[in-house]
């Protein structure tokens, strides 16, 4: 078996986490999604703070999906900290916010998303969401091989 | 009211309530004479009663200030300084308090300066009398009373001015809370009402899944709502810029939004040409387009027939959107366009009830009206005018003007 897919998460509702990981859990794909309830954590994570030190248990995501509105920290921080760094600026981000201020589209793609969707209505338009980030993680993954 | 002897007023002291108010003057000039003649001639003044001080200097002057005077008046030309000066540093210091300047001999470029300085009047000494100085010094007062309550006008309409500017940010944020955070769990239902289906779909009863088809209804539809209502909000607060358009070119746009619609139910679109206007073009389009949208959702007939009406009465022009339809009882006529009205079942036509509501706010903010005239079976026709600076009186000129 090849080794899973590292998804991860940033999204504060539970609800809209348990609609991704159940689109996840549907798309027949070998995925280890990880879930971050604030924007905080996810940079912790993401930078391998406190007990994310530990590579093995903690990998480093494939691709990343955020929420723009988040406790502590929110999504365009998050973005700009990714963007600033050398490890992780190749790292494709998802926006999937509610929003529909047209700034916020721009500024996102300005501060290096791949992507800005609208959170999804449906089974259905979250699995498209799902098999997009799938496809932007196996392209990073790819990448980065050739590179190595 | 008669005159009061000044030497009672001043024994009554300054600290003496406002009523049978005397007037305070500080006359401000280094000769003593001047000081008797001005008391002279107060004493002597019709109808108003005063009490006078004396300064020599303007330092003094300047230290008097923090006394309760009603009105300076000021020699042009002191000893140490000139009366302009002071004058402005009075200005400076008390803004509300009336200065006449005095001078020696009339002169009409001290005049000017004086009262570009601040002065409330100008007088020459040799032309002084007890008339001409009480009116004077009346007058000066009545303008000062008057620019102290502009001011304070001024000062209100600034704060229900801050105030107004803040309910609207307010607005905007309840508005943009509306149409994301309200509609956010809602949105969640109607996914999660699909995974359900899409889980236990197939083992569910007709009961069951009907009661699942009404949850998923209800939410859409309370979905549509707090959209309509966002749209409704905005369309009530938004301040229009006029461009002059061809509304030729707004029926364009609404009918290219409309063209499947007008294909699949089968109507004929008859169009009026439309003259020129000082509009919003987009909201006129959406305007157009909603009662066409309208015109098309309440017809009965198997071929709809949309009539877009332009009528010139005078400067004024009528346009409208006429229909074959089922028309409207006359007690509707104004309810129609309250928000969230209805007039048929929801089985019958979908809808918000928000349509002709924002269609009123837009020409209302265009400063026009707008109003309907229908016969039930026959049809309606709806009628809005523009307002006054709707039209511009030559409508055969095609540029487009920025407002």
């Amino acid at each position: 078996m090849n080794t899973p897919l590292t998804i991860l998460l940033a999204d504060d509702d539970p609800a809209d986490q348990q609609a991704f990981r159940w689109a996840v859990e549907d798309c027949g794909e070998n995925v280890d999604l990880r879930i971050v309830s604030d924007g905080d954590t996810a940079l912790r994570y993401l930078f391998r703070k406190d007990i994310y030190q530990d590579a093995e248990r903690y990998p480093q995501p494939a691709a990343i999906v955020i929420d723009l509105n988040m406790p502590k920290v929110s999504g365009f921080a998050i973005l700009n900290s990714l963007r600033l760094s050398p490890e992780l600026n190749a790292v494709p981000v998802v926006v999937m916010s509610n929003s529909t201020r047209p700034s916020d589209k721009i500024q996102t793609r300005g501060l290096g998303a791949r992507e800005f969707c609208l959170k999804p209505n449906s089974p259905a338009e979250y699995q498209e969401v799902v098999f997009f980030v799938i496809g932007l993680a196996k392209h990073y993954l790819m990448q980065t091989a050739k590179a190595s | 009211m008669g005159a009061v002897d000044t030497e009672f007023a001043e024994a009554k002291g300054r600290s003496m309530p406002s009523k049978e108010q005397f007037v305070r003057v500080l006359l401000v000039d280094d000769d003593e004479d001047m000081y008797i003649l001005t008391r002279q001639l107060l004493r002597q003044a019709p109808g108003t009663s005063y009490e006078i001080d004396w300064v020599p200097t303007a330092q003094e002057a300047l230290d008097e200030l923090g006394q309760q005077y009603d009105i300076v008046l000021l020699d042009y030309v002191l000893h140490e300084a000139t009366g302009l000066e002071v004058l402005r540093e009075i200005v400076r210091k008390r803004p509300h308090l009336p200065v006449i300047i005095l001078t020696a001999h009339g002169n009409r470029e001290i005049d000017v300066e004086a009262l570009n300085a601040g002065a409330a009047d100008y007088i020459a000494k040799s032309e002084l009398n007890p008339n001409l100085l009480d009116r004077s010094i009346r007058y000066a007062l009545e303008r000062s009373l008057k620019l102290r309550e502009l001011e304070q006008l001024a000062d209100r309409l600034q704060v229900a001015n801050a105030r107004l500017s803040h309910k609207n940010e307010e607005l905007e944020q309840f508005i943009y809370m509306a149409s994301h955070d309200f509609r956010e769990p809602l949105r969640q239902i109607m996914s999660f009402s699909e995974f359900l289906r899409r889980d236990i779909g197939h083992t569910l009863s007709g009961r069951a899944e009907q009661s699942l088809n009404f949850m998923v209804g209800a939410a859409k539809r309370m979905d549509d709502l707090v959209e309509a209502l966002a749209k409704l909000l905005r369309a009530s607060r938004k301040e229009i810029t006029r461009v002059r358009v061809s509304l030729d070119q707004c029926v364009d746009r609404a009918l290219e939004e409309l063209t499947e619609r007008v294909r699949t139910s089968n109507a004929t679109i008859i169009r009026d040409p439309m003259p020129h206007a000082r509009c919003e073009p987009t909201s006129m389009a959406h305007l157009f387009q909603n009662l066409i949208d309208n015109a098309l959702k309440y017809c009965d007939k198997p071929h709809p027939e949309i009539h877009l009406t332009a009528e010139k009465g005078g400067q004024k022009w009528i346009l409208g959107v006429k229909d074959n339809g089922c028309g409207i009882a006359q007690e509707h006529y104004n309810k129609i366009f309250s928000p969230f009205r209805r007039l048929h079942r929801r089985d019958q036509c979908e809808g918000t009830g928000i349509g002709l509501a924002i269609c009123k706010k837009v020409v209302e903010a265009h400063g026009g009206e707008i109003w309907v005239e229908s016969e039930v079976g026959k049809g309606s026709h709806f009628k809005f005018t523009l307002g006054a600076t709707g039209f511009t009186t030559n409508t055969t000129d095609d540029l487009e003007e920025t407002p």
